[in-house]
Parts: structure tokens; sequence; C-alpha cells
């Protein structure tokens, strides 16, 4: 199965100087563009593509897939320290991080997240490495009615991990469903809600709302009190480490959101925004401690950036494999192959086995010397924090409208944020949660294309929902999750009638 | 997630007012996406989805107002109207400048009007922190990352 | 105050003489095409389209000297790169690569983009063009296109068939194949390509009029199979498929045609400057071999030709679209 010459010279291709040199400036170039809200990789794959042409298809591949999971390294620091995602992805961070920097474990918290990002991607990479085979055919047993169970149970999740009245968080994902269907309709090319506006015919763009509604609003909140605010807090070294009870919790979150995450991204089209909050809404579940999330629980962290890193290196799996690239991102990383005269595919693995495991070993390294990177940089973040408010926040407005700008020299992104920011900011003064809207945005139209097409390939036969099995385990879930949720509040309310009443915070 | 120790604006509750405006936001889209083809259940036109989704939403606002304000929630905190419309104002000039005006000028003027929403705003300091912040956006954006804007567009 | 006053005097003095100096040199750029071209490419970087023409540019900057530029403006279908292009100065330096059928149909089906394909822009020259073809399950039972509508006809509710996106050369020419054999056809549309592949492979889909080149490794490791390619002609790369003429269906052609265009106002000598450039640029050998190998065939022609072939590519679409 794994040839031992394959690995040999897969090693050898990879320690070249320019290789290496190039895997480092690529995890670099990743880690920096995810620290910055808005551009992403996209942006930055798409604006070094023309030098990859110069390249070596190792060289050029190694540095494209560094900038790739080099994001989900950078992404979660702003979340964490400004409540301002870096890349969608780690939008769930926020829920967890910034309440955790708030208490004054920022340190903590970014360290945690570089360690479970690292265990995320070592164990996704060893996943791509010996299972991509078999991996590959989950991909393909996933049709769109497969997804649509897929949906239904992520929808759940968000329902039950929602923090606050559960109409709230209910509105809140129909309100953000809502603004996902603006645009251009999949079937017909109808165009819903765009009023005749050329800038809406794409949709609303997924970071322009992230961005807004959790950074921007944030920072017109914050500016409000910036008076009451008292001088920032020096931060210590000691604060920096992680104590006793954090090591064990966040390992085996780490690990559960690994596991998550490497199944999401094998799945093209499922998203790394998907595997972050199913890993959240699991710790949630499966927490003792769950009245902790939402205010700085640290399996919240460490599980959601576990999953979207492995997320990320699994995705190599149907793109490598299949030819079949799961998002625009990796469409990019396709063509530049292909450009290089290399045809990722089915036979991708007998053709190129160097080239599959020299990608394979860079992977290890890309992540080891992004830990070595990030680790230190915990340091000089939270450093940056202790600037005085009012001379950050214009930094954070600039860095906010000029990272939005890049990601598509889009104006009509720029304006996407500002309304975003005043929709969150409305939101928080209601007492609505941000996160529910984010995900009924990706989960909503998600929806609609599932069910539809479901229906189409099957002639409209509904029975289609429920004839593979697949979609049978994982709709018998969704029944479950419902089934125990009202159990439990069967009993807390005989309970109530009985006793002391349990807080009233589900419902 | 909600504004701690601000003052509340008494008498107004956020479960009414976040009910009604959610009730208000789904019979706009209802509204709005009943012109489009609706098709049926098994053959869904564009306009399905978001009517349904429309009609869930007064439903969920419904719920809220029917619901939540059973509990007396205190008051919705007062609004800091002056970050609100002058960070709101910054972005969108922003929008409005960088293509006509370039990056550099359009970084400058979104950092400056920033600045406005501090009450304790002084003008010199805040004309050199946008000078710089200016600057450096664009040696990030432009010149390290290779974003295709331009710097002085005139 | 003293400087300022003589800047005054002297500063029209410099400007008529600014003036007479560039007078001439003026005039000599009126005639000529700019140094540097930009060419709008309307999708995203990476995209086939993009790789084609960014390799068609280079070959021009390395034979003409000028200096050629590939801009993407991806988004609306298409359309938004063209509005970028329309909005450009005619003067030779800006031009658009355009996917004709798309667009004419989105012109056509769409609501209509702020502009006009046939009165803003100028025709300058086709390029290449990729036929498609017809790519079933390799686990399909029908191994011809006969036995496939035949197949059709029995099942309840036709066939289903995959397309990237909804108007595209593959969603047309479905309609028009479902209305000349009389089998319906369920148009399933997807987000571009990948996502349709992986359906046509697992077999939830029935076909997939695909370029051929996205789909060539599935062919090769006999995951799917090509029952005709929808052009008059066999096609060289994949000489042991039939033609849908032989297949009975003459009419049904469909591929993916590229072409340049200029903004409206941009002068006749510009055109054929730029005409000439790049159609040398794109039937020079390299070129050829390496549009080839991916299935697609170099096909430049002249502005009139373009033109020609825009009015009929309208005539086509309006007709299929009538037909539904």
């Amino acid at each position: 199965m794994v040839n031992a010459g394959d690995l040999w010279s897969g090693l050898t291709l990879l320690f070249s100087f320019e290789a290496l040199l190039y895997c480092f400036i690529g995890v670099a170039l990743g880690t920096f563009v995810g620290v910055l809200p808005g551009i992403g990789a996209m942006t930055a794959i798409a604006l070094l593509l023309p030098i990859t042409y110069q390249l070596e298809p190792i060289t050029s591949l190694v540095m494209l897939a560094g900038i790739y999971y080099g994001t989900q390294y950078g992404g979660s620091t702003a979340s964490i320290l400004l409540n301002m995602p870096g890349t969608p992805t780690t939008a769930v961070t926020c829920l967890d991080g910034y309440p955790m920097m708030k208490q004054g474990r920022g340190g903590v918290a970014l360290l945690i997240t570089a360690i479970s990002s690292f265990i995320g991607s070592i164990i996704g990479t060893v996943a791509l490495a010996l299972f991509a085979p078999p991996l590959a055919q989950i991909a393909i047993s996933f049709g769109s009615a497969e997804y649509l169970s897929l949906v239904v149970l992520g929808l759940l999740a968000v329902v039950l991990f929602s923090e606050g009245s559960v109409f709230r968080s209910l509105a809140a994902i129909s309100i953000g469903a809502l603004l996902g269907t603006v645009g251009i309709d999949i079937n017909t090319g109808e165009q819903r809600f765009t009023f005749g506006l050329l800038s809406l015919y794409d949709g609303v763009a997924l970071t322009a709302v992230a961005l807004g509604i959790f950074g921007l609003a944030e920072v017109i909140a914050n500016v409000g009190q910036v008076e009451e605010r008292g001088p920032a807090q020096r931060i210590s070294l000691r604060s920096m480490l992680p104590t006793g009870d954090d090591w064990p919790r966040s390992l085996k979150a780490a690990l559960r959101g690994t596991a998550i995450g490497s199944f999401f991204g094998v799945l093209p089209g499922a998203g790394g925004v998907m595997a972050s909050f199913m890993s959240y809404a699991l710790e949630k579940r499966v927490s003792k401690n769950s009245a902790e999330f939402g205010h700085g629980a640290i399996e919240g962290i460490a599980g959601p950036e576990a999953a979207n890193n492995a997320n990320a290196q699994t995705a190599f799996i149907p793109t490598l494999t299949l030819g079949l690239p799961g998002d625009a991102v990796m469409a990019l990383i396709v063509s530049a192959m292909m450009i290089q005269g290399v045809t990722p595919g089915p036979s991708f693995l007998h053709t190129n086995p160097a080239l599959f495991w020299a990608l394979v070993f860079s992977f290890v390294i890309g992540n080891a010397m992004l830990l070595v990177l990030n680790i230190p940089l915990v340091g000089l973040w939270v450093r940056l924090l202790n600037i005085p408010y009012r001379t950050l926040y214009p930094a954070i407005v600039v860095l906010i409208c000029c990272g939005i700008y890049s990601v598509g020299t889009s104006v009509a992104d720029v304006v996407t944020v500002a309304v975003m920011g005043v929709l969150g900011y409305g939101m928080r003064l209601l007492r609505f949660a941000a996160a529910p809207l984010l995900l009924g945005f990706v989960l909503g139209p998600l929806m609609e294309e599932h069910f539809r097409r479901a229906l189409l390939l099957s002639s409209g036969h509904l029975s289609t929902f429920v004839s593979s099995w697949i979609s049978v385990v994982i709709l018998g879930a969704v029944v479950l999750m419902v089934l125990s949720v009202v159990v439990r509040q069967f009993r807390s309310r005989r309970q109530a009638a009985v006793g002391p009443s349990p807080a009233d915070e589900e419902l | 997630m909600t504004n701690d120790g601000s003052k509340a604006v008494a008498g107004l509750s956020p479960d009414w007012f976040g009910g009604v405006i959610v009730v208000a936001i789904g019979t706009l889209a209802v509204a709005v996406a009943s012109t489009y083809t609706l098709g049926t259940a098994e053959n869904m036109g564009p306009g399905y989805f978001p009517v349904m989704l429309g009609v869930l939403t007064i439903c969920f606002g419904v719920g809220i107002l029917v619901v939540d304000t059973r509990k007396r929630s205190e008051g919705v905190a007062r609004p800091a109207l002056r970050p609100l419309l002058v960070i709101t104002s910054a972005i969108l000039i922003f929008a409005a400048v960088v293509d006509t005006l370039g990056l550099a000028p359009a970084c400058f003027l979104a950092a400056l009007i920033s600045t406005f929403a501090d009450k304790n705003n002084q003008p010199r300091r805040a004309l050199v922190l946008a000078a710089v912040l200016a600057t450096l956006a664009v040696l990030t954006f432009k010149y390290a990352l290779g974003v295709p804007a331009e710097v002085f567009t005139w | 105050m003293k400087t300022i006053s003589t800047a005054w005097k002297t500063l029209p003095a410099l400007l008529l003489g600014a003036g007479i100096a560039l007078l001439p040199a003026g005039a000599a750029l009126a005639q000529s095409v700019p140094d540097t071209i930009t060419v709008v490419v309307p999708y995203t970087p990476g995209a086939t389209a993009d790789l084609n023409l960014r390799l068609i540019a280079r070959e021009v900057t390395e034979t003409s000297g000028r200096n050629v530029i590939v801009k993407n403006v991806p988004g609306a279908g298409a359309v938004l790169g063209a509005v970028e292009v329309v909005g450009a100065r005619p003067d030779g330096g800006t031009l658009l690569l355009s996917i004709v059928g798309t667009h004419v149909t989105s012109e056509l089906a769409a609501s209509t983009p702020p502009y006009s394909l046939r009165e803003d822009f100028v025709p300058v020259t086709r390029l290449w063009s990729a036929p498609l073809v017809l790519a079933v399950d390799a686990d399909s039972p029908a191994n011809s296109v006969a036995e496939l509508l035949e197949q059709g006809r029995q099942k309840d509710g036709g066939l289903s068939y995959a397309s990237p996106g909804v108007n595209s050369a593959s969603h047309l020419v479905g309609i028009a194949l479902a209305h000349e054999s009389g089998v319906p056809m369920r148009h399933v549309a997807y987000q571009g390509a990948a996502p349709a592949i992986v359906d046509l492979v697992a077999g939830r889909v029935d076909i997939y009029f695909s370029s051929y080149t996205a789909i060539a490794p599935q062919v090769a490791q006999g995951q799917l199979k090509v029952l005709a390619v929808l052009d008059p002609s066999r096609q060289d790369l994949i000489s042991d498929i039939p033609t849908m003429e032989e297949a009975g269906f003459a009419g049904i052609n469909a591929g993916i045609e590229f072409a340049l265009l200029a903004p409206a106002g941009t002068p006749s000598e510009a055109v054929e400057v730029l005409r000439k450039e790049f159609s040398a640029a794109a039937n020079a050998a390299n070129v050829q071999e390496t549009l080839a190998a991916s299935g697609d065939a170099v096909a430049t022609g002249t502005p009139e030709e373009l033109a020609a072939f825009i009015d009929a590519k309208f005539e086509e679409i309006s007709a299929i679209l009538a037909s539904r």
C-alpha cells in the first residue's frame, strides 16, 4: 500500500533549499494574511499565482498549500483579541476566545489555539497520508440528500448551543438565511433581493458579514465605553501559560475537533465554517461545564481550532485524489497544479507519488514551522493590546476597511461591512447573538440548494431523503438530539415544580 | 455580547422592540419574495424558500413577543449614537473614496473620521495617527501583499 | 508672495509650451495602440479561460514587445468584467476576453446587463474554442446516444443533466437536445464543474455536457465515459468518439468559444493591429500545442467573422430559450 521508495523520493524532493524556503514563505504569509481581517487565503493565492509559473511544481504547491492551512493559524488571533474573525472559519472562536481575553487569559487562549491547530493539522495530515483513497470514496457517496441531513444536523446544533432565548436564536438564523438568499438563484438564474444592483448579483460576501456583525459591532460598542475602560491591564508572562485544568480539557476537545474537522474536510463544499461550529456544538454538549460556554470555556476554542485546521488538511483529499476541489481556494490550487503540468485526480497517487509524499511531508514541516512561528507571536499580540484603545480602534477601522477591500477590490463589500456593523450593533442592543445569524447565512442557502437538487435528481420523490444509510444515520442523530433536549426540559420543569429551578437560560 | 454596565433606556423593552423588528423583517421578506416565481414544494421556484423563511421569521418574532416579554428584562441599553454614526460614516467614506482618490487618502480619511467617535479627541493627535495608519496600511496591503489598489488616483 | 506671483505669470507660458510639445506625440498615439494593453478576464484567476489567455498574452508580449497585462474581474456571471471594459477608454488599450455564449445568454435570458454586446463592443477576433462532449457515468447501461435516449424514454421523468450554472452552454444544449429528441430532460444546476462531476461519477445525475478537459482524468480512470462530441467533426484528442451528427442530431453542437472584444469607439486601425498580434500569438506553435493538449482548438478570424458569429449566437440562443 504505502511504498517506502515513494516516501523516500517524496522526502528527497522536499528537502531542497528552495522548497523548504517557499514552504516557510507560504506558511508565514498564510498566518499573516489570516491575522488580517477580511483578506484571506483566496486573495493571497490569487495574487501569488503568477509567481508560481516560474517555480518548480513542488515549490509552488508547497507554498500555496502553506498559505491555505497557514491562514487557519492566524485567523483566531483577531477573533480572540478583538472579537473580529480573521477568517470566517474562526468566527466561532470569538465566542469563547474573546471572553477569555477580557478575563485576562488572552495569552492562554492564543497559545491553546496554536497548539490545537497543530494537533488538528498533524492528525489531519496523517489521515491524508494513509487513508486518502477510502476517504475520497466518502466524498463521492455524499449526494445532496446526505448533505441536506448534515445541514439539518448543523442547524439543530446551532439552535442548541446558542445562548439566550430560543426564539431569538431561531429568528437570527432565519434572518441570516434570508440574507444568504440574496443574489441569483442557482436553479433558475432569477435574481432575488438584488433590487437591480449588480453588486448584489453574486450575493452578500460571507467575509463582510462576519467582519461586520462581529468585529465592527464590537468596535462601535467599545468606543462608546472608551472612557469607562480602565488603563489596559499589564499582562504578565505567567498569565500567558495555561493552568493545570486547561491542558487535559483542551487536548480532549482538540482531538474531538480533529475528528469532526477531518470528516468535513473530505466533503467538498461542506466548508470550514460548518466544521468549526459543529465542533463547538459538540464540545458544549459533552462538557460538564457547559454553562461556561460563551464566557471563556477553553474547549470552546480548542475544539473548533483543531477542527478548522484538520479541515484544511483533509480538504486536500478530494482535491488530490479526485481532482475535485472543495471550494474556490482549492480550485485555485488545482489550477496552479495544472499550470505546472500536474493533473490532480484519480491517478495522481500512481503517477506522482513523489509529489504527493513531498506535499504530505511539507504539511508536517509547515505546521511545525507555524507552531514555532506562532508561539512567540503570542507575546507580541498580547503586548499590542496594551496600546490604549483610543489609538487602537482607528487602526482597527482602517484594518477592517483595507482587509475587506483587498478581497475583491470591491466597494460593495466595504459597504456591506458597514451595514452589517450597524446590524450587529443593533442586535447586541436587543440581546440577539451574532453567531446564529452567521451560521444561518451559511447553512440556509446550503439547505435550499441541496433540498431542491435532491428532489430534482429523484424526480420529485421525497423518499430520496431517507434512501441512503448515511442520511438515515444522520437524521436519526437529529431525532435523538431533539428527544434528549425535550426529555431534559421535561425533567427540569418537573424539578422546578418540586424544587428550586435551574437557570432559566435555555428556553 | 450585551453592553454591560451601560445605562439602560427605561421603558423600552428589548423583547418588544426586538420582536417587532423581527416581525417587520419577516413581513418585508415575504412581501418581496412573493413576487418571485414560487413553484410547488416538489419543484421549488426561487421565491419558495425565501417566502418560507419570511414566514418562519414572522413566527419567531411573534414567539419573542409572546414568550420573551414574560420575563422582565432590563431595558434596552442606550445606544452609543456617536460611535455608531461616526464609525459607520468612516467606513462608508472609505468606500466612497477608495476608487476615486486611492487607498492612501481613503485610509487617512477613515482613520481621521473614526477618531471623532472619541469624545476626548484631540485634532492634532488625530491627524498624526491618521497619517501613520494610512502609511502603514498602504505599506502592508499595497506593497507587502500586492493588492491591486491604486495608492493615489488622480 | 513674490515667488507665487511670478509662478502664476509663467504658468500659462509653460502650459502652452507643453501643449505644443505634446501635440505630435498625441497625434502619434491616436494612430497606434498603446504600449500597455490590459485584457480583462471576467473569471477568477486560475480558471481555464484565464490560463489559456495568459499563455497567449505572454506570446504577444514576447513577439510584439507590447506589455500585455491580464486583469481578473470576476462576478455577476462575467457581466462585471464586461462592464469594466465598456467604461474603459476606447484607444485599444483595454480588451475583454469573452465566452461569447455566456455574454449572449446573459443578455437574452437573465435580467439585462447595463450594456449591449453588439452596440457597446467592437469585435476584434475569435481566439479558441472547446467543444463540449456528452459524458455519462461509466456504469451507465447506455453505450451510445441512441441507447441513452431510449433509456430516457423508458424512465419516469426522463433524463437528468448537470450544468455548472444556469444558462451555461451545458444547460442550453440540454434544452436543445430535449426539444430535438422529444425525451424529457431535467436540468440540474450546480455551482461550478466540480460538484457536477462528483454527482456524475456517483451516478446521481445521468448526463453532463462538459468540456473534455474537465473530465479527462475521470475518463482515463474509467469512472466516466464519453458518448459523443458536440461538434461537426471528430476531435483529434478523442478520435474514437462519434459526433452528435453521426448519432443523428446534426444541429446539436455546443462549445465554449472565446473571443476578444474592444469597447465601442476603438478606432479600426487599432482593432486591426490588435487582431494581427493576438491572432499570430494564438496561432503560434507552442500555444496551439498547449491548447490542443487539453482539447481546445485555436480558431482565429477577422472582426467581421466575429460579428457574424455573435449574430448567429444571438439567433441560436434565442431559439433555444424560446423552445423551453
